[in-house]
């Protein structure tokens, strides 16, 4: 077990400040000193000392903290205190005003007694001067103990150019708080302090420039003089004006689509705060860097000395998309981003290169070919989608994981990362393994951290944006966490994963409205794009789905036909309709219904004739599941026009012509 | 979204009596717990949990009782009182009723039906 003496050393000053019975000084400071070192062996491989320093700046203001804690358990005391000083104050004067009294009284008497004074004085002289000469005097007293100075130096690397016009505070033990600020020289030297521990913290800085910058773990010093009169010198390096040129060194093996992708964001874990100028696509408030993944990017501010790196790339997601986007800190980066790992910072301007290494372990590889290795689909782009899901959360969110833009080189292989930058921590063994086949598992424990739901679970999918054999455009969304005949799943020797695609097993489901032209006739108006969502009645009751991935939306203003591509098996097709209603009976209002698809295009005959016929394609039944076979296109016939087909799901009611929702007409209801 | 920081001292004492309700839990654990469900949404500072937990243990609301931790080190844990309980129910309540008052005012406002 790590010792984490600064954390004590601050959880006992902050006792110390409470100034609270010993017993209750003591209980304070053995439960923050606990608090902070939990906060500090959370994090098992960084270094003591670092995890240190992070969970005392995570832990906030001491000096706040302990002034509550100090009214919440003294605040009576505080009172009592208060009173007793007044009465004491009163007592004082009355005091005074007898003393007054007294001594002028007394005065009279005192004039009587020195008369009779002089007189004994001149018995005792004689006395003195018949005995023997008197010792030498004591040596006087030793002075007070000296108190101490700190002198402290804010400086900028490289070279220690001073740092003017930074403030720091001092809490001295018991309880004092002392602002400082640099001088033009970068320096700045402390009144006298007494002879104990005191926590140097420069927490928020007003920067010349006139920029509050947040404090850094590092600038916190716990100092303990130990020779009275003495001062001690403190150096604190605040920034630097280096600048880099920054160049992540990607390997040429992985496919990322470099078309849709070019910037990606890289954080130096002691990079944080930056005011000293920059890139204008640095953003102050995370620290983080935008850089280019294909060129140099100039960043400035960063230490030299060694520091640990990290990449977010573009597409990966770590935050619920219905949050704002979280500042991330250091702390939280070992969760969240892919670790580089540790970079030498030079103390010189020039290049800086990072190379990116990728575990084979870590790897999602694959090829796609049309029925046969011999016909690789070659430059392809396809998309890697990772998504996690609170099924507690009634709101249906979905955290993105990974969103990641792919494209297959000439052989039509791809190879993209796996578990390590999905957002696990490295601590978090048993879920990296689930997460081997990428398949749909619990999530516990990564919510939990993440987005604080202990109750989610992950889902992979692969789109592949594809056209249909005759030449029309489709998407296929291949569930990565479910078996389908087409997908062959190889363990590979190095533990990686390999998915051989064989595209030729894709059966084609076509959508096709009609009756879009009777609309009118029944004052009926298509709202909004028509969407039509497919499930596997297999995992009805499994995890839910995002909807973008099982859904799509149909501008009927534009196409009534889309394809979708799926692999073999039964499929359930959906299809919810948004239509303006007017109707004569309510001529100043317009309803706004959704509509949803009940699958009975044509009301069923005793000869179960087909719904929709497709030459050479299978029968779809009067029901909305659909039989998808390998290489085989069957059709879906959505006529628009056949109230029967459709059941209003829900309206609201809007006056006519605008988008302003009313309440409903005299004598109707306000839903179906 | 930068959070109200009146809202969050009006709801913080809920916050730490519903967690701590399942069960007595330390300082970090409470404090790690409350910003997991809330989804970090508050931006809590650590250390400013400790007045709240010290205030609702002088207001009878939470007791506490020490523990020797596997580290060695001394642990206070926090349990929920009957009072506690009380209180819980009653803040939940009021919650709820306010909730729900401006959700209603909020979902009065003009929105497009699609």
């Amino acid at each position: 077990m790590a010792d984490f003496p600064h954390a004590r050393a601050l959880a006992d000053a902050m006792s110390t400040a409470v100034r609270g019975p010993g017993g209750l000084q003591q209980d304070i400071a053995d439960e923050i000193a606990d608090h902070l070192a939990c906060h500090a062996e959370a994090k098992p491989a960084e270094n003591p000392t670092t995890a240190e320093s992070e969970a005392i700046r995570a832990f906030g203001d001491p000096n706040q903290i302990a002034r509550e804690l100090r009214q919440i358990h003294l605040g009576d005391r505080i009172m009592f205190q208060r009173i007793m000083v007044a009465a004491l104050v009163v007592i004082v004067a009355g005091m005074a005003v007898t003393a007054y009294l007294s001594w002028s009284a007394a005065r009279e008497t005192g004039r009587q007694f020195a008369e009779m004074n002089r007189n004994i004085s001149s018995l005792v002289e004689a006395q003195r001067a018949a005995l023997p000469k008197p010792l030498e005097p004591a040596p006087p007293a030793p002075p007070a103990a000296d108190p101490v100075r700190l002198r402290v130096f804010c400086g900028f690397a490289p070279g220690d150019r001073p740092a003017a016009g930074y403030e720091f505070e001092v809490l001295t033990n018991p309880g004092d708080r002392r602002t400082y600020k640099t001088d033009d020289s970068g320096y700045v030297t402390t009144e006298g302090l007494p002879l104990d521990k005191h926590v140097m913290v420069m927490g928020r800085v007003r920067t010349p420039e006139g920029t509050t910058a947040r404090g850094k773990p590092e600038w916190t010093r716990v100092i303990k003089p130990e020779k009275p009169g003495e001062t001690q010198e403190v150096r604190i390096t605040v920034g630097s004006m280096l600048k880099h040129q920054l160049r992540l060194a990607i390997p040429e093996e992985l496919s990322w689509n470099r078309e849709a992708m070019s910037q990606a964001e890289v954080v130096f874990e002691e990079r944080e705060g930056s005011v000293w100028g920059g890139p204008t696509r640095l953003d102050y408030r995370s620290g983080r860097y935008v850089v280019d993944l294909w060129k140099d990017t100039e960043v400035t501010g960063l230490l030299p000395g060694r520091k640990r790196a990290y990449l977010m790339l573009p597409g990966v997601r770590t935050v619920y998309t219905s949050h704002t986007r979280p500042q991330v800190e250091p702390a939280q980066f070992r969760g969240a981003w892919y670790e580089l790992g540790e970079v030498d910072i030079p103390a010189e301007n020039g290049p800086l290169s990072m190379p990116l290494h990728i575990d084979p372990k870590a790897r999602i590889a694959g090829l796609l070919h049309t029925g046969s290795r011999e016909q690789p689909l070659a430059g392809t782009a396809l998309t890697l989608d990772l998504q996690v899901m609170s099924s507690s959360d009634q709101r249906g969110n979905f955290a993105v994981l990974r969103n990641e833009p792919l494209r297959t080189d000439r052989e039509g292989r791809f190879v993209a990362f796996s578990n390590p930058i999905v957002g696990l921590g490295q601590d978090d063994e048993s879920l990296r393994q689930s997460l081997q086949g990428i398949g749909p598992v619990p999530a516990t424990g990564f919510l939990d951290r993440i987005v604080g739901n202990p109750e989610g679970a992950i889902a992979g999918d692969m789109t592949l944006p594809w056209k249909t054999a005759d030449g029309e455009p489709a998407i296929l969304t291949w569930p990565l966490h479910k078996p389908v005949d087409a997908v062959k799943t190889i363990d590979v020797v190095d533990n990686g994963r390999f998915y051989e695609v064989d595209l030729s097993q894709l059966g084609t489901v076509r959508v096709k409205f009609t009756g879009l032209d009777q609309l009118a006739a029944m004052n009926r108006e298509i709202a909004n794009p028509a969407v039509v969502s497919w499930r596997d009645p297999r995992v009805l009751h499994g995890p839910p789905r995002p909807p973008s991935d099982w859904d799509r939306s149909i501008d009927l203003a534009e196409e009534t036909q889309q394809d979708i591509l799926l692999f073999p098996g039964t499929c359930i097709v959906d299809v919810s309709l948004l239509l303006i209603e007017r109707e004569p009976a309510t001529p100043e209002f317009e309803r706004h219904s959704v509509f949803e698809w009940n699958g009975r295009a044509r009301k069923p005959e005793p000869a179960l004739r087909p719904l929709v016929t497709t030459p050479g394609a299978p029968t779809v039944r009067l029901d909305r599941s659909a039989e998808v076979k390998a290489g085989e296109l069957i059709t879906l016939e959505i006529a628009v026009g056949d109230p029967e087909a459709w059941e209003r799901a829900n309206f609201e009611w809007h006056e006519r012509g605008g988008g302003v929702a009313a309440a409903p007409p005299t004598g109707t209801r306000a839903n179906p | 979204m930068n959070t109200d920081p009146e809202l969050v001292r009006g709801t913080l004492d809920t916050l730490l009596l519903e967690t701590i309700s399942r069960g007595p839990m330390y300082g970090y654990q409470i404090c790690k717990t409350v910003n997991a469900r809330t989804d970090g949404y508050f931006h809590l500072r650590e250390g400013s949990l400790y007045p709240a937990l010290h205030k609702l243990e002088a207001e009878g609301l939470l007791k506490a009782f020490w523990e020797q931790a596997d580290t060695g080190r001394r642990r206070k844990y926090y349990q929920i009182t009957e009072r506690g309980k009380t209180a819980l129910a009653r803040k939940r309540q009021e919650w709820q009723a306010f909730a729900a008052a401006v959700e209603r005012v909020l979902a009065s406002r003009a929105a497009p039906a699609f």
